[in-house]
């Protein structure tokens, strides 16, 4: 295993490169969102079953795979920010060293919502249509 | 199951919205596949943002080991995405040809003749006459196969999106499989009986989208290897497993190996002790039990560095930005892959690279793809050319050794037939064979593999490009199967196959002219081996370092191949 080293302003800029591509995924799965939102609803979408599918994929993608991706890079991203803000001798307060220095990280505001890794639905664990016996 | 579309849900539907949304997932793929290169480009090089210049230590060995799973999982992701988006976009262009169907015999009915119900019946006037009913019969037949074509796309689509979205449950997917189980039967007995790849393209082709992707969910396998199926599907068939065998391989794999490492260093160390004691003998048994099962799994984990190196370089975009497409893999023994720089079925240009001596699993994921992205770039720089794929075609147990076992012709013999068969694959697949300028391109040996297949089985290509060939098992261009104006070679100056192609052992010298060879065709009237000789430059002196030379930067053999892929063959100098 290799001796600790850090080049703060690079592993900084990688970080910021990290949150960069999450809300590059972000902006691009909003638009697929956006966009396959306004089938719902429609005569199309109740009359033919693949566009009813295009429909629950959007949603299934933004609300649980596209989420999760995102989570991931941003998880790494926070955790390269606090290796890059601190030494090795702080490296047990990962989380809450991250807090402090997020601003320094969004100095403009972030535009897009920070990703939320979906809890666990019970019922997402069923194949559709199915129940759990009662 | 095909759902019913009724006659006013066609009639009055807009596909306009369903259009934008194939669109958007299109563009999600493009992002996706950004985004993965972009994460690649932070740990990519030493001087990289994560590269080991300015991040040492477990934390950043982590964080280069978190990039490459977020790489792999975002690459699979914008794969899925973009075969979303084509599948949106085939159903709208198959919901609109339906839509047109129907709305072409609405506007066509003569009312005098027949009455048409707002459910899309035709109702017969028979108080003129019989006839209207055979016209209302064929009105209606032509209602229902418009309605019927509508109701096949959309359960295409469904099934497509459930696949490559991953939106359908468990019990979905095995109803997907079950439903294509006799296909898959079907298939299977096409394959025993031997049929060619143009009739399992046939076939294929016969198959409804939603039997298709029931036969790749439930038996990938099947397909993944089988010439004449399409390459996005033999691409996704060879991914899944691939990530299926990776899978299998123990999680503790490296920390068993450092366990067994550990007691066995433990036992030597302390074996003047052991030894002393008067009993060794069990201490013995152990050790040797010990580096018996060390060598196994460090067998193991060789074969799983392979796979994962393989994963690794068909994961976002060539250096063209095209796309990778796995269309065969093998983990046994040396291994054997078939990888593309491209899509061959969408390509306007084709070129099959066959490397030689020595080539094998890591060389088609390494040395051998990157030559083959350097072809592809190179042939990107020809004005006009369209788009130019380029597959390393490792699907032959290749010698490993240059003197010890190049000299047989018999990995030739082998390959000759799984190589002519994959041909045959190519041109049943491409959209269009008639347009498309295909060549196969041997290195060494590979030519040798090439001449053997071209002459013996003869291989659906345009042209033959032979590269530092030893020989081509044949004595005149004449013999390959295509016109000797198609045929190219060239062998570096210095190069150190010329002993071997002088020699005449494997077939004639594919660059002579009538002058060098004087082996078998002593007496002969010998005018040479015919075709065309483009020059390469040594790019050194190490007669065996020229040997690898024809890739490297500035080697005119780039320029003129690159002519030559791209149906400028005449240009080559």
């Amino acid at each position: 295993m290799s001796e600790f080293s850090i080049s703060p302003e690079h592993v900084r800029a990688g970080a910021q490169a990290l949150f960069a591509v999450s809300e590059a995924i972000y902006e691009s799965m909003k638009l697929v969102a956006d966009d396959t939102a306004k089938l719902d609803g429609t005569v199309e979408a109740a009359g033919f079953t693949g566009i009813s599918e295009c429909i629950e994929a959007s949603r299934a993608w933004e609300g649980d795979c596209i989420a999760v991706h995102r989570a991931d890079i941003e998880e790494l991203a926070m955790n390269a920010a606090v290796c890059a803000e601190t030494s090795q001798e702080v490296d047990g307060d990962v989380s809450s060293a991250f807090g402090q220095y997020t601003d320094a990280y969004f100095p403009d505001g972030r535009t897009a919502p920070a990703p939320e890794r979906p809890g666990p639905d019970p019922s997402a664990q069923l194949p559709r249509g199915e129940r759990v016996a009662v | 199951m095909t759902v019913p579309i009724t006659y006013s849900l066609l009639r009055k539907a807009d596909f306009a919205a369903l259009e934008a949304v194939a669109e958007t997932w299109m563009n999600l793929y493009a992002t996706l596949d950004d985004q993965a290169v972009s994460l690649v480009g932070l740990k990519s090089k030493d001087d990289s943002a994560f590269g080991t210049d300015h991040w040492e230590g477990p934390s950043s060995e982590a964080a280069r080991d978190k990039i490459r799973d977020l790489v792999l999982a975002l690459d699979e992701r914008a794969s899925a995405a973009r075969r979303v988006s084509v599948a949106i976009a085939v159903a709208v262009e198959e919901f609109k040809g339906a839509q047109a169907d129907l709305n072409e015999v609405v506007a066509e009915i003569d009312r005098e003749r027949v009455a048409l119900t707002e459910a899309g019946s035709v109702i017969p006037d028979t108080s003129r006459g019989t006839d209207n009913v055979s016209y209302a019969e064929g009105l209606s037949s032509r209602i229902s196969a418009a309605l019927e074509r509508a109701a096949e796309a959309d359960e295409a689509l469904k099934a497509a999106i459930g696949v490559w979205a991953e939106t359908f449950s468990e019990s979905e997917r095995l109803g997907l499989v079950h439903e294509a189980a006799d296909e898959a039967d079907e298939l299977q007995d096409l394959i025993d009986a031997g049929a060619s790849p143009e009739r399992i393209n046939e076939w294929w082709n016969g198959l409804s989208e939603a039997e298709r992707l029931g036969i790749l969910e439930g038996d990938p396998a099947l397909i993944a290897g089988l010439d004449g199926v399409p390459t996005d599907t033999r691409d996704a068939a060879n991914r899944s497993l691939l990530e299926a065998e990776l899978d299998r391989y123990s999680p503790t794999l490296d920390q068993d190996i450092a366990d067994v490492q550990e007691r066995i260093a433990e036992i030597e160390g302390n074996w003047s002790e052991i030894v002393a004691s008067g009993d060794p003998g069990e201490s013995a048994e152990e050790l040797e039990h010990l580096r018996d099962r060390l060598a196994a799994l460090e067998d193991e984990r060789a074969t799983r560095d392979e796979l994962v190196n393989l994963q690794d370089a068909i994961s976002g975009q060539a250096r063209t930005g095209q796309e990778y497409f796995l269309l065969g893999y093998d983990s046994a023994e040396d291994g054997k892959a078939i990888v593309a720089v491209g899509n061959p079925d969408t390509a306007d240009n084709t070129v099959v690279y066959v490397p030689g001596t020595g080539g094998d699993l890591d060389g088609a994921s390494g040395n051998d793809l990157a030559r083959a992205e350097t072809m592809a770039l190179d042939a990107s720089q020809v004005p006009g050319s369209g788009e130019t794929a380029v597959l390393v075609w490792m699907d032959y147990d290749a010698p490993n050794h240059p003197l010890a076992n190049s000299p047989s012709l018999s990995y030739a013999e082998d390959a000759s037939a799984p190589l002519a068969s994959f041909m045959s694959g190519l041109e049943s697949t491409n959209r269009d064979p008639e347009e498309n300028t295909t060549t196969v391109v041997g290195h060494s040996y590979g030519t040798t593999v090439i001449g053997q297949a071209a002459s013996e089985h003869g291989l659906a290509t345009d042209q033959i490009v032979a590269v530092a060939s030893p020989g081509m098992t044949v004595d005149q261009a004449s013999e390959l199967g295509i016109d000797p104006e198609d045929f190219y070679a060239t062998t570096a100056p210095g190069d150190i196959i010329h002993a071997a192609a002088e020699s005449g052992r494997l077939g004639a010298d594919p660059t002579d002219t009538g002058v060098n060879w004087d082996g078998r065709q002593t007496g002969v009237d010998w005018d040479g081996f015919g075709g065309n000789t483009f020059d390469s430059d040594a790019m050194g002196s190490d007669p065996i370092e020229i040997h690898s030379n024809y890739w490297d930067a500035n080697n005119p053999a780039r320029i003129n191949m690159a002519l030559i892929f791209t149906g400028n063959g005449k240009e080559a100098t």
